[in-house]
């Protein structure tokens, strides 16, 4: 494809779907907005999320702890300092917490609020990075699990930043439905280029073959530790959305099991695909509530009848059954645009 | 500080890391084996002490007011002959099949969640649809808890028995890996897995040996942690067993030895950080994961200095 | 007096409605982690509705429920969905403070009447005027427990909570500001995680200060434990905990012999009725459910009956309001209750805050494997 095609079809898309975004936000109701505003959340973080596992083919279990460290920078950041002397009822707030204060009425200060949580976060994984990416195994998996668990304790631990278990709550809520719906199509674009850069191509040939990588000259730390940084950057991006938009934050909101979702969205769609992580989104979210009345001790199916807990037996099983059976997800790891080019292909 | 509190703490960290040493075996072999992080590992301790828990209730039909050796050691074999077979069947159905078709190793990684979190959510459902809750009491005879005292120090039998049972074990299994023909057989299999293959080694019965020992010591480490702190719930090896995987790469990965050190380092750290330091108390749960950092940045191949391209076990 | 109020702002409107449902939400945790209690809650919210459904002009109230899965996203979109697509005229719930505390902001955009039955963290209420408390706050919670220990002369204490609980360390901060205002002294604080299972450290530590009170707001599994560990070391002063521990099967279970002694602070007992329509509530749950309501259930009802009071006094015959007029008559019948009897007591509440006043607690005791009355603490 030539640039100039290239950037017409980015603004073909672009225009739709701020179409969509505004169109949407008149036709429907709150709740549909609602949902559709955490799907825009999830697809941020899904593929995000696949750029590590999926595209560079390292097992990490990271996203509950960066997306945890992105919605308490934009919290500080952006709740004033009266409030949060108001806020911290545990301990006083370290001075420096509490003065920081990006006024989120004043143009651009949501945004930068933002870009400085994925800053956070990506700066987080480069110190993680480094006694992870040195030693060959499966480290990462194991120590990016236990991070996750490190900074629920440090934000627990830590009343003066944190507020503690209270969490923070009064978090401006800039993040309206058309912004997330541009973050996460910025998002999309961006993650696309990164892909199918040059970058992209080498975390690829980590994946398929480590030892052929770097015998082609490829520095696979530093690709590795890359994919990690911008996996972390957008999962922080993510989080100071999903902070703005809930207004609340507690430490509670983010253990494994945000991650373990984002890795079902993932394994459905197809590891290493964009599009394939966007379908997963969607379907995993519509999923879950199909199947919630399996966790409904008061509906009837059939014969049976729900038991709290069971979706989760459903969901790990589904989980287990696709990398058994169908190990390669609903995509594979190509783009919904590769079939349809296939198609063309044959048709012609 | 009296010496009888720091005699006290050291028993204590004696006791809870023979506890993540039994864990950290099973992590240990079968890394070594399939360089798998077998994530269900720790899932396995939980299932070994609900099993223990179901076999004494149907024994003593639900009634735990009395319960006598003979029993109680009925029910510890039945369970760690179910727990065997529940380790020997995660490896047929999840791991099997993707080593036969020759999946990459984060398909693996993904299955293993895959199982940990089945299991979890499997006796969630057991634990509220049958046992009437998601907690349930753990009972045993009343004489592991009979208390010594010893000069100031006041201590249960049990806090004496699991490091030894933890150190006889530890010598079974070593007896086990290089004095039996299963053992050795094991060892090639770690060092060159195709080659023994090739050489007509069922390798299934062994890597499923494998499996089974290492779940067996996981359900005793799991009734023993049960019997420590006697209140047991589905999610109760999640934490655990991560944190005995730590202790696992803290040892060495890939050493039995190792996995034991790793073990009791973690027990004694745990223990006596919140002892003495108490303000620290709520990083408790960190600690592993931040030694497992420490130990990854200056010396990834652990205590027992285990050179993975070269040796094992 | 409230029927002054409901008649002068139904005088302006004139009826020629038909009889019509009328939509009240709840929200509350019916899967995950603590469905327990949002389940216990959903039961006590049935019993009083199948009683109290019907309006004086003939309207019926429906319920629609909604699970918010104990998850702050879902509770959003549960509470928006009610809100928008269900037209509710009132919500109630969610079950815990911290989620009481994500809906906070929507009550306010869309004006919505919610009443939170059982969260008892004191930043729920403030800053809006659409969310109305059922129950005692934490701060008053805590000055129960510090108010008992002091009357008793046990004067210096031991507090144990739990770090990672918003609920038990804003308890631990109350129970701490009362008893230290009352002259006791506060010999250490501990802290505890949940899912922690050794306390070893903790009660050595305890042993140490031998205090003449263990004031422990924490929930049951870690309660259950501690106490196990506790008085094996022999430690023997009181202990007492907050409405975290009121689960005396759980605790009995987890504690066995241990949990003999034991105090907590309680909405109500379920062996003292303190109104008419208490006692009844209390009959017909153990007639129904089989088992004697425990707090969930009543303070579940209680959110209910504020609600149907509420929307009695707006749905009057000459009734033609709009949604959004309905919903602020609600609200402000809500905010404006007086002397409501229901099942843990007659409600009252603060116009202002939106907190009910002069709402006593209960301390009650486990004594052979059996909870027991032990006072009645009004504020």
């Amino acid at each position: 494809m030539s640039a100039k095609k290239y950037f017409a079809l980015i603004a073909i898309v672009t225009a739709i779907f701020i179409a969509f975004l505004y169109f949407s936000s008149h036709i429907f109701g709150g709740y549909t907005i609602t949902v559709l505003g955490s799907i825009y959340i999830f697809i941020i973080l899904a593929i995000s999320y696949n750029l590590i596992n999926g595209v560079t083919g390292q097992f990490s279990l990271e996203p509950n702890g960066f997306v945890a460290i992105g919605a308490y920078v934009t919290a500080i950041l952006l709740i004033s300092p009266e409030i949060k002397s108001e806020l911290y009822m545990l301990s006083e707030p370290l001075p420096l917490i509490r003065d920081v204060f990006l006024d989120p009425s004043k143009p651009f200060n949501p945004f930068f609020a933002l870009l400085i949580s994925g800053a956070f976060s990506a700066l987080v994984a480069l110190t993680l990075a480094f006694p992870v990416f040195r030693v060959r195994g499966d480290y990462l998996a194991i120590v990016t699990l236990g991070f996750g668990f490190i900074i629920r304790i440090f934000l627990i631990n830590n009343p003066e930043i944190s507020n503690g278990s209270m969490g923070l709550d009064s978090i401006p809520g800039f993040a309206s439905y058309f912004w997330i719906g541009v973050a996460c199509l910025v998002t999309v674009i961006l993650v696309y280029n990164i892909v199918y850069s040059r970058y992209g191509r080498a975390m690829k040939a980590v994946r398929d073959d480590e030892d052929a990588a770097l015998a082609m000259g490829v520095n696979t730390f530093k690709i590795k530790t890359l994919a990690f940084m911008t996996s972390a950057f957008f999962e922080g991006v993510g989080g100071g959305l999903l902070a703005s938009s809930i207004g609340s934050i507690s430490p509670d909101q983010f253990t494994f099991m945000l991650t373990f979702q984002l890795l079902i969205i993932i394994v459905l769609g197809g590891l290493g695909s964009m599009s394939g992580a966007i379908i997963g989104t969607i379907l995993f979210l519509g999923g879950m509530e199909l199947l919630r009345p399996l966790d409904q001790a008061t509906k009837h199916l059939g014969p049976f009848h729900g038991i709290p807990g069971l979706r989760m037996v459903v969901f790990s099983i589904l989980l287990l059954l696709i990398m058994l059976f169908a190990r390669r997800g609903l995509l594979g790891d190509k783009e919904i645009w590769d079939y349809i080019k296939i198609k063309k292909f044959k048709e012609s | 500080m009296d010496v009888g509190f720091v005699l006290q703490q050291i028993i204590n960290g004696f006791s809870l890391g023979s506890m993540y040493a039994l864990i950290a075996i099973g992590y240990t072999l079968v890394y070594g084996v399939l360089r798998l992080i077998n994530f269900a590992h720790g899932d396995i301790m939980m299932v070994g002490a609900f099993m223990t828990f179901i076999a004494l209730g149907v024994l003593t039909g639900w009634n735990f007011s009395h319960i006598s050796m003979p029993v109680f050691f009925t029910a510890v074999g039945i369970s760690i002959l179910i727990t065997a077979f529940v380790g020997i069947l995660t490896y047929v159905s999840a791991y099997k099949p993707l080593l036969d078709k020759g999946a990459p190793k984060i398909s693996l990684l993904i299955t293993a969640i895959g199982i940990s979190f089945f299991l979890e959510s499997l006796f969630n459902v057991i634990a509220n649809q049958y046992l009437g809750g998601t907690y349930q009491a753990f009972y045993f005879p009343k004489w592991f808890s009979t208390i010594i005292h010893i000069g100031p120090l006041t201590i249960p039998v049990l806090t004496i028995i699991v490091p030894i049972l933890t150190l006889i074990l530890l010598l079974g299994v070593l007896y086990i890996l290089y004095k039996t023909k299963v053992g050795i057989a094991i060892r090639a299999l770690a060092f060159d897995i195709y080659t023994v293959k090739l050489m007509g080694a069922n390798s299934n019965f062994i890597i499923g040996f494998v499996f089974a020992l290492g779940s067996a010591l996981a359900a005793i480490g799991g009734i023993a942690y049960a019997m420590a702190y006697p209140s047991i719930d589905p999610y109760m090896g999640m934490l655990v067993g991560l944190k005995a995987f730590a202790a696992a790469v803290v040892g060495g990965i890939g050493s039995v030895t190792g996995a034991v050190i790793g073990g009791f380092i973690l027990g004694f750290v745990e223990v006596a950080v919140p002892g003495f330091l108490p303000e620290l108390g709520g990083w408790k749960d960190a600690f592993a994961f931040i030694l497992l950092i420490f130990v990854l940045l200056f010396k990834p191949t652990g205590i027992m200095g285990i050179d993975f391209e070269r040796q094992r076990f | 007096m409230k029927k002054l109020v409901a008649l002068g702002l139904s005088a302006l409107v004139a009826s020629t409605l038909m009889a019509k449902e009328i939509k009240v939400g709840v929200l509350q945790p019916l899967t995950g982690p603590i469905a327990a209690f949002g389940q216990k809650t959903l039961d006590g919210i049935n019993l009083v509705h199948s009683k109290y459904n019907k309006l004086p002009n003939g309207d019926t109230i429906k319920l629609v429920v909604v699970d918010n899965q104990f998850d702050k996203i879902q509770t959003v979109n549960g509470y928006k969905r009610l809100v928008s697509n269900e037209n509710v005229v009132a919500v109630e719930g969610p079950l815990a403070s911290s989620m009481a505390l994500a809906v906070k902001r929507f009550a306010s955009d869309t004006k919505t009447p919610t009443v939170t039955q059982i969260a008892t963290n004191p930043r729920v209420t403030k800053g809006t005027n659409y969310i109305t408390r059922a129950c005692f706050t934490d701060d008053f919670q805590g000055t129960v427990a510090a108010k008992y220990a002091l009357n008793h002369k046990l004067d210096n204490a031991v507090v144990v909570f739990d770090m990672k609980q918003d609920y038990s360390v804003g308890l631990a901060k109350a129970f701490m500001k009362a008893y230290k205002k009352g002259g006791g002294k506060i010999l250490k604080t501990l802290f505890i995680n949940t899912g922690d299972k050794d306390f070893n450290a903790q009660v050595a530590q305890i042993k140490k200060l031998n205090p003449k009170f263990i004031y422990t707001p924490i929930y049951a599994p870690e309660e259950g434990l501690f106490l196990r560990q506790l008085r094996a070391a022999g430690v023997k002063a009181p202990v007492m905990g907050g409405d975290g521990i009121a689960d005396p099967g759980l605790l009995k279970k987890l504690a066995g012999k241990a949990a003999n002694g034991v105090m907590y602070t309680d909405h109500f007992d379920a062996a003292k009725a303190p109104t008419k329509l208490s006692a009844e509530f209390i009959k017909e749950f153990k007639a129904k459910y089989n088992r004697a309501p425990s707090a969930f259930a009543a303070t579940g009802a209680d959110g209910y009956l504020l609600i149907y009071n509420a929307v009695k006094q707006c749905d009057t015959p000459a009734n033609s309001k709009n949604l959004s007029e309905f919903k602020a008559c609600v609200n402000n019948a809500l905010r404006h209750t007086k002397n409501l009897e229901a099942v843990t007591g007659y409600l009252t509440i603060d116009p202002n805050t939106g907190n009910p006043v002069n709402k006593p607690a209960v301390i009650e005791k486990i004594v052979d494997g059996k909870t027991q009355f032990v006072e009645l603490v009004k504020p």
